[in-house]
């Protein structure tokens, strides 16, 4: 493999993103956003999660979950709130911690639990503190998704006050 | 045996030259014997018949006195005594028979004297002795011997002479030959044998010669010769085998640190798969699955991916392990592509792209795949390394007939393989670029670079025949080359 097909493409080619403003965003509820490439990975971590009885919405890389979310260029505004997002932090075309700055950005406080595969001191601390809510660690149990999860869903939303 | 030859040829030039003289001078000292024998004799003859034909002609006429010499004529057996007239014409029968000239001195001084004179083919001694007898003419007696016995024995002397000779030139010649043979041929051409056999590196067998002399001498110096260059030759294949040794672990401490580089990125490579692998196998061991379906399924997801970590780990195993060198034909293409597939984790994690270009037909070149594999590895691993975020590494094949300028040293004439590694990166200063290729240059902190990884590629390309050179611009980034003598299509 010596090229990705999704890295010669333009980061904004053929997205749909314009929407009119100012519309409430629909909040998701008990929608989980999983952004993983990896295809085995992405139809297990979807069958866990379906499981535990949440929607999931499962994406192969960041330019589909940003059509999904339907992010406004002009202020920033979702169409889509899921409830959570999963997602891997080395995608394709761009890293889970630039999507985690990009929600930061768009005041939308959906929690995000992070994926990582090089598991290191700079990650987790850069990851904190854009807001994630859990970072894993590649190989990591089943149990300990569905734990981080719950958490996640059940602490004090810093989401609740969606952007106007 | 030339040696030999000669030897023996002058010893019988010079023996026959020895008889030769030795004829020549003893046959010389006889003959003057003899004259001087026949001489006196006739002198003692001569002396005697003329004072008893003096006594006679004055007593008795010269009748009387002719008669007496021819009584005394009939009564020598060897000589023949005249009674001669030295004014007598030729045809007289008292004319002498020696010529005239030779007769003056016997008138003149009245003194008895010998002519030494060929008459035909055979050889004359004259004796005259003047006659002091009562008559007008000058009457002499005349002794003639006849010399043929002496040429004939100095003829039976020569004949005797040469015949010993060649009897002598015989013996010698054999002797000599015998000799020679054993003492200096058959030593000789052991010692030829010998130095043959050094000059073609084989030092065993020492020479021993069963003689005493410079030849022997010779032999045993051949033999410390030997000895000493057998040492020396030891010497060096055990050293060269050291330096192969120490050259080849050295190889194999720059592979390990490079698996170290690469282990981190096949880690991550292996966490998915293995996510995979454990999820799938708890869903099937907690009954999850509702389905015979799904678990079947699930099953055949956990051997697809365990087959995947099989890959990546043997790709690292593979990189690893340490091979004999084995130079075959192979597609350098090929090669190019498997190790930007095992460094792509690499670059992946450090935010790099590793593009790879390849010919569209297969670049043949009989190399250790397992080799340039390191050498190409260590080359863009630098190259990654040298990177920032988001920069691109190329890794390229292509083919060259003729290069530009080979390196001192280079002697194939082309075509080439070039194997390309182009960076965007930091660059070289131009100060460190004729040390880049040195041992243990590193610009790197200590502890992340060995300083070993350029010099092991350089060296792997210089043992393939080929060479490695580079240009770069701070800040432009880098493009190493390796030239590799191809295989002609």
């Amino acid at each position: 493999m010596c090229e990705h097909p999704a890295a010669s493409l333009p980061r904004t080619a053929g997205r749909p993103r314009a929407r009119e403003a100012n519309r409430p965003a629909l909040a998701c509820e008990r929608t989980i956003l999983l952004i993983e490439d990896d295809v085995e990975m992405r139809r297990l971590l979807g069958r866990v999660l379906e499981r535990d009885g949440y929607r999931v919405v499962a994406v192969a890389d960041g330019d589909q979950a940003l059509d999904w979310l339907g992010l406004c260029l002009f202020d920033g505004s979702l169409a889509r709130v899921p409830a959570l997002i999963v997602s891997d932090i080395r995608l394709p075309d761009f890293s889970g911690l630039e999507l985690l700055e990009g929600l930061l950005c768009a005041r939308a406080r959906i929690p995000v639990i992070l994926i990582t595969g090089f598991p290191s001191e700079e990650t987790y601390a850069e990851a904190l503190e854009l807001g994630a809510a859990q970072v894993l660690a590649k190989p990591f149990d089943l149990d300990a998704l569905r734990l981080a999860v719950r958490t996640a869903l059940a602490s004090p939303p810093r989401w609740t006050k969606l952007p106007a | 045996m030339r040696l030999v030859r000669r030897l023996t040829l002058y010893l019988l030039l010079a023996v026959g030259v020895v008889f030769v003289v030795d004829t020549v001078v003893s046959v010389h000292s006889h003959l003057a014997l003899f004259d001087e024998d026949s001489r006196h004799d006739e002198r003692l003859l001569g002396d005697a018949v003329a004072r008893a034909v003096e006594r006679v002609w004055a007593e008795g006429g010269a009748q009387e006195a002719i008669d007496l010499v021819k009584a005394m004529d009939e009564s020598a057996a060897d000589v023949k005594v005249r009674l001669v007239y030295l004014d007598a014409e030729s045809g007289d029968p008292f004319a002498p028979e020696a010529q005239k000239p030779a007769l003056e001195s016997v008138r003149r001084d009245r003194a008895l004297t010998h002519i030494r004179e060929d008459k035909g083919d055979e050889p004359y001694l004259f004796t005259y002795v003047p006659l002091d007898v009562p008559t007008e003419r000058p009457a002499a007696l005349e002794v003639t011997e006849s010399l043929a016995h002496e040429r004939a024995y100095a003829l039976a002397r020569v004949r005797d002479t040469l015949l010993t000779g060649a009897l002598a030139v015989l013996a010698c010649g054999a002797v000599a030959w015998v000799v020679g043979t054993r003492v200096v041929g058959q030593p000789v051409g052991a010692l030829v044998e010998k130095a043959r056999r050094i000059g073609s590196g084989d030092f065993s067998g020492p020479l021993s010669l069963h003689q005493r002399d410079e030849l022997s001498q010779l032999a045993s110096e051949m033999n410390s010769m030997a000895a000493a260059l057998d040492a020396a030759a030891q010497k060096v294949a055990a050293e060269s085998a050291a330096r192969v040794r120490a050259l080849e672990q050295l190889r194999h401490a720059d592979r390990l640190t490079t698996v170290g580089k690469l282990a981190s990125g096949l880690a991550h490579e292996l966490g998915t798969p293995l996510n995979v692998v454990a999820g799938r196998a708890k869903m099937i061991a907690t009954e999850e699955l509702e389905t015979h379906e799904e678990q079947i399924e699930s099953a055949r997801i956990v051997m697809e991916q365990a087959e995947r970590m099989t890959h990546i780990v043997r790709q690292l195993l593979d990189f690893a392990r340490r091979r004999p060198t084995e130079k075959r034909s192979s597609d350098l293409g090929a090669l190019a592509r498997q190790t930007a597939s095992l460094l792509e984790p690499l670059a992946t994690k450090r935010g790099v792209t590793l593009h790879c270009v390849e010919p569209e037909v297969p670049v043949l070149a009989a190399v250790d795949t397992a080799q340039i594999q390191q050498a190409l590895t260590n080359l863009v691993v630098n190259a990654i390394q040298a990177s920032d975020r988001e920069r691109s590494v190329t890794l390229s094949v292509s083919t060259c007939e003729e290069a530009p300028e080979t390196p001192r040293g280079v002697t194939s004439p082309g075509p080439f393989a070039v194997l390309e590694v182009r960076d965007e990166g930091l660059g070289i200063p131009a100060a460190h670029l004729p040390e880049v290729f040195d041992p243990f240059f590193t610009t790197k902190p200590v502890g992340e670079g060995t300083g070993l990884g350029l010099s092991v590629a350089h060296g792997i390309a210089e043992e393939h025949g080929g060479w490695i050179d580079v240009e770069s611009a701070p800040h432009r980034g880098s493009c190493f080359r390796i030239w590799l003598p191809r295989d002609a299509t």
